[in-house]
């Protein structure tokens, strides 16, 4: 240990000068004041200072204890003594750290002096070192100290080796870069890697470079020892190892989590085709962060078709599969490639397997999330509106058709194709753009595919809350009406937007729901004040009022309605929280009697509700999750259960228990 | 040509052949240094006399052969040999910013037997400033202080790697008059490359001469001037001036 010390204080006695002059540089943020800098900017000033000095002093070590005294001839002078390669390494090493923390500490000296932080407030006490000890940011500046000493002592001997051994480095680093992006990239961005607060993300990222680095640096001593080129070849080699053999970890995972099947997500989102054969889930797998699976699932034979790549995930902004009304297609929309527009994922479902097409859509905007896209009954085109326009483009082509602008200040809340040759939008208040404000409006647009468009604004009763607006409009299945939710509930024309009935006035939120016959169901949780249960009301197509009852659930809850399971038939749930066990009862809005309820356990999920209903289909989908006290308690485990409501058949489609089906390849 | 070998050899190479990358440095090379004897290695610039140095001090492997240090592979057991090997490099590479007594304090504690004073003492007869860092020093000055530190921990063999080079008389007098007269009576094996021939053909037992990478000539001194009835200079130009490989390898036993 003496030796070692002995080494590391014989690598600081030859670079002593940078302790005062980082001593000195510490004085510099105190005189910022009188040249007109704000005084409480001095304590960022230093950090910034401090920092910046510890990593130029990191530079300056890592540059010249290895590579340099090699290539002078100066570390045959520690080779030729009874030093070992260890205790040379090591003694480099901790010199060339305590250098750069130590510069930056004596350069923070003078400011934390003059600044005692509890004269700045804040939340971290009134100790400054304290404070820098606190928390993850010490074992991230160590790691990153360690990666500035290491980088540099790989630059420093690749720029003095001149050996070419360059070349391959540089492949390597090419390769490595692009396998970061493929495999390691995306660990972060799903938050695969986040243990935060234990360890930032970026701390652990860093942490195998820092490794590989300091690895390099021991082949380099120990194998390289005074020779320069044996030593870059060695340090390359170790790096190298390391850096892949990292990558390979991380892309065995990466590829793991992929591989994740739909009996192994807890479900948060579901869509479904006509029919019931066809459904579309996504959702999160254990120890997967929050990357979004999704899965096309034949729910008749269990087979299924993982979203493929390439990885524009990277990108994901949380579309879902939308479904021809013939059942015949699906089509997951998204970014293209380079992401400058939307394309989409077109599945033809009238084969053995799905058959996937990409289709980029001609001059399209990049879609955001308040994009809305809807596909043609026969899937012969697509809607889609986004906050400047809105168009219709050609299935399968992509071609472009038919396109309108949209003012600024608007953003489509929902959007129905009339026939197959014409479609609508309703547009709500945006809160972008120079229009940002609450307004008491909405907008109805209708465009054509030989290019006929119109707009027009209608008055609502309250100001549309721009971040929520989206949410307070229910169009029916052919759009003839809407549903809009501002201070109470109003049924209006869904060309014009013209009041024709209130169905509940004063109270926002109000779930509703258009029967296959037109008549509407509305649910009222807080109906009553007085009463325990929440009521429901049923009105005709004009919005007259044709029943009112009361429904043996408990208050308070969220009320959810949907779907029409069978004509005249309602699933009715409410969801009072996590562990509170609920009901979920098909209701006959004729007479208000419980028909059927579904079995303890199945519990509809709140905000990931069951697949919009599928007219004329005894086929229905819950999302649902464990019973409260299940297997674990602590975790989520939706599944997706399929009920067909003629032959009373119910079997999970997705998520824990459902079975593990062929995975298919989308060809 | 192989060489003796035995427990009584210093310094023992089999068959060594160094290279670097594609390049042989050293090729075959098989001598023994006998324990006690004064060993000068002779070649021309490039001839490979440092690299076999370098090997020898366990700073580099053999890319083919054996070699033997005190009995020891200095690749494997360099740490525990340098505690019984001094070595004065061609270019002295001490840290320029230490003075001399400072190097002398820096070695002490890292070497576990340290004679400090015998280092002084060997200084002030160079005449060396000890208070003066030594990259200022002259270049007589500093081979006095490698040699000097080398001797510190009383190694039982001595490299020295062409020490006189770019050396006035006086100093290239000195440093051999050290090296004979501390050394010989304490039976420290010497084992020195140099391209100096006047200066060690009164100090050397053996000489070897390296040409091209290989080993040309080899043998007692005295033997291989009587034999050939020339001196040392003449002997070295008639070997190393022809190309290694028309040169035979001769070797003349004592």
């Amino acid at each position: 240990m003496s030796r070692l010390l002995a080494v590391a204080a014989r690598e600081l006695r030859e670079r002593w000068l940078l302790f005062p002059g980082a001593f000195v540089a510490g004085f510099l943020p105190l005189v910022l004041p009188a040249f007109g800098v704000e005084r409480e900017l001095v304590p960022t000033v230093g950090v910034t200072g401090a920092a910046l000095l510890g990593a130029a002093a990191a530079v300056v070590i890592g540059s010249s204890m290895l590579a340099r005294d090699a290539a002078n001839g100066r570390l045959g002078f520690l080779f030729s003594r009874p030093l070992s390669w260890g205790t040379i390494w090591g003694g480099k090493w901790l010199a060339a750290i305590a250098l750069a923390a130590a510069s930056a500490f004596l350069c923070a000296i003078p400011w934390m002096a003059a600044y005692p932080l509890s004269s700045l407030g804040g939340h971290h006490g009134d100790s400054w070192l304290r404070a820098m000890l606190d928390g993850p940011g010490t074992l991230l500046g160590f790691v990153v100290i360690v990666l500035i000493v290491g980088l540099a002592n790989f630059g420093s001997t690749l720029f003095r080796s001149r050996s070419p051994w360059l070349a391959l480095d540089l492949v390597l680093l090419l390769a490595a870069t692009w396998a970061t992006w493929r495999c390691v990239a995306p660990l972060w961005f799903y938050g695969i890697l986040g243990l935060r607060p234990v360890f930032p993300a970026s701390t652990l990222l860093l942490l195998p470079l820092a490794l590989a680095l300091l690895v390099g640096s021991v082949v380099q001593v120990a194998v390289g020892r005074t020779d320069l080129h044996r030593a870059h070849r060695a340090l390359s080699l170790g790096f190298w190892a390391v850096t892949f053999g990292t990558l390979v970890v991380a892309a065995g995972y990466w590829q793991w989590v992929r591989s994740t099947g739909p009996d192994a997500v807890s479900v948060h989102a579901v869509t479904r085709d006509a029919a019931g054969r066809w459904i579309y889930v996504e959702g999160s797998g254990q120890h997967s962060g929050w990357y979004p699976h999704g899965f096309l699932i034949d729910t008749t034979t269990g087979r299924y078709l993982a979203r493929p790549g390439p990885d524009q995930e990277l990108a994901h902004v949380g579309f879902r599969m939308v479904f021809s009304a013939d059942g015949r297609f699906g089509a997951l929309p998204g970014p293209d490639r380079d992401n400058r527009g939307a394309a989409l994922r077109l599945f033809d479902l009238t084969g053995e397997a799905p058959r996937l097409k990409e289709v980029a859509l001609e001059s399209s905007p990049p879609p955001t999330w308040k994009t809305v896209f809807a596909l043609s009954p026969t899937a012969a085109s697509i809607f889609v509106v986004h906050e400047s326009g809105a168009s219709f483009y050609e299935l399968p082509s992509g071609r472009r058709i038919a396109t309108t602008t949209i003012p600024p200040g608007w953003r489509p809340a929902v959007a129905r194709y009339l026939a197959e040759g014409a479609a609508r939008a309703w547009l709500v208040p945006s809160d972008d753009g120079p229009a940002r404000r609450t307004r008491a409006e909405m907008r109805v647009l209708d465009l054509a595919k030989d290019g006929a468009s119109s707009a027009t604004t209608f008055p609502v009763g309250a100001a549309v809350d721009p971040v929520v607006g989206w949410r307070l409009v229910l169009p029916d299945a052919l759009g003839g009406r809407i549903l809009t939710s501002e201070a109470g509930l109003h049924l209006r024309d869904g060309a014009t937007g013209a009041p024709l009935a209130s169905l509940v006035e004063g109270i926002a939120n109000i779930p509703a729901l258009f029967l296959a016959d037109g008549r509407i169901v509305v649910g009222r949780p807080d109906a009553q004040p007085s009463s325990a249960h929440p009521r429901l009301s049923v009105f005709d197509r004009g919005g007259t009022k044709l029943a009112d009852f009361e429904l043996p659930l408990l208050r308070p809850g969220s009320l959810r309605l949907g779907p029409e399971v069978a004509p005249g038939r309602v699933m009715v749930s409410s969801y009072r929280g996590w562990l509170l066990s609920e009901d979920a009862l098909t209701v006959d809005v004729a007479s208000g009697g419980v028909v059927d309820k579904l079995l303890p356990g199945l519990r509809p999920v709140p905000g990931a509700s069951s697949a919009a209903p599928g007219a004329g289909s005894s086929v229905h989908f819950f999302n649902v999750d464990e019973e409260p006290g299940g297997a674990d308690p602590g975790r989520r485990l939706n599944r997706v259960v399929r009920i067909d409501f003629a032959t009373g058949e119910r079997k999970v489609v997705a998520g824990a228990g459902a079975p593990r089906g062929e995975r298919l390849s989308a060809r | 040509m192989s060489a003796q070998t035995g427990a009584s050899s210093a310094l023992e190479t089999d068959g060594l052949t160094i290279r670097y990358g594609q390049t042989t440095v050293v090729e075959g090379l098989s001598l023994a240094v006998p324990r006690g004897a004064v060993y000068a290695l002779l070649g021309r610039n490039g001839a490979g006399k440092s690299s076999l140095l370098r090997v020898l001090l366990g700073q580099r492997p053999a890319a083919i052969g054996r070699v033997l240090v005190l009995g020891e592979d200095p690749w494997k057991r360099r740490t525990s040999l340098m505690a019984k090997v001094g070595v004065v490099p061609e270019e002295p590479d001490a840290p320029p910013e230490m003075t001399p007594a400072e190097l002398s304090a820096f070695c002490g504690r890292l070497h576990a037997r340290w004679d400090g004073g015998a280092v002084t003492e060997r200084l002030r007869r160079f005449e060396v400033p000890l208070d003066r860092p030594f990259g200022s020093l002259s270049k007589g000055q500093r081979g006095a202080v490698s040699l000097a530190l080398s001797l510190g921990h009383t190694p039982e063999l001595l490299l020295l790697d062409d020490p006189t080079l770019g050396l006035d008389v006086v100093a290239r007098d000195a440093v051999f008059q050290e090296v004979i007269g501390d050394l010989a009576d304490r039976g420290t094996t010497v084992f020195v490359t140099t391209h100096d021939l006047r200066a060690i053909e009164g100090i050397a037992d053996s000489v070897a001469i390296l040409h091209g990478g290989r080993l040309v000539l080899a043998g007692a001194l005295e033997a291989l001037k009587a034999e050939r009835g020339l001196p040392l200079e003449q002997i070295f130009a008639s070997v190393a001036g022809t190309r290694a490989s028309d040169a035979g390898v001769t070797e003349v036993r004592s």
